[in-house]
């Protein structure tokens, strides 16, 4: 699974600190995500998606 | 290396040399072995990293960043299994060597290393590669 957290932080204006505290979780996890070495589960991925004011298949992409 | 490391490594070093000194004081003698110093060594390498550890969760629970979250706990969860499904193999072989080791306390104290140093394994490279493919 891939995502556009990345991006849409950049766009945002947040870095991964910032993000991690809105979400809840350590740093490391959103530096995990970003590098797709770690696929959240569904309540972060939601957390994570109202952040950015999107829904969760627009931050992450599934892959089929 | 980290900054807690370092001060974790110092008052370990200091403690040891303490230590030390205070044995050679009152037995007036140093009778040192090998299997002694390696035992030392890796106590203290294990206290270095739980001390450090420590003073991490410390500095970032002051802060207010959470010392664990969902992806820790699932690295420590899945490093858990690896290592505790593997270390059935370490304990079945060392019961197929008990003969060619001196005393049941070496063995289990092999045992016992064997599996924490497993999960120690198992954690640093989950901590690296990532879940993902968990």
């Amino acid at each position: 699974m891939n995502n556009r957290i990345k991006e849409l932080r950049a766009r945002y204006g947040l870095t991964q600190n910032d993000l991690a505290v809105q979400v809840k979780v350590r740093r490391e996890t959103i530096v995990f995500l970003e590098k797709g070495k770690y696929n959240p589960s569904l309540k972060l991925a939601y957390n994570i998606s109202r952040v950015f004011e999107s829904t969760i298949e627009e931050v992450f992409v599934f892959e089929t | 290396m980290k900054k807690e490391r370092i001060i974790s490594l110092l008052i370990i070093a200091i403690i040891t040399i303490i230590a030390v000194i205070l044995v050679i004081f009152r037995n007036n003698e140093i009778n040192l072995d090998i299997k002694s110093i390696i035992i030392s060594i890796a106590i203290s390498v294990v206290l270095v990293f739980y001390l450090s550890g420590q003073m991490r969760d410390i500095r970032e629970r002051k802060h207010g960043i959470p010392t664990e979250d969902e992806m820790s706990k699932r690295q420590k969860e899945i490093a858990g299994n690896k290592a505790f499904k593997n270390s059935l193999w370490i304990w079945l072989g060392l019961f197929y060597l008990k003969s060619y080791i001196e005393n049941t306390s070496t063995l289990l104290g092999i045992g016992i290393l064997s599996s924490a140093l497993l999960y120690g394994i198992y954690l640093w490279i989950l901590k690296y590669k990532g879940t993902r493919d968990e």
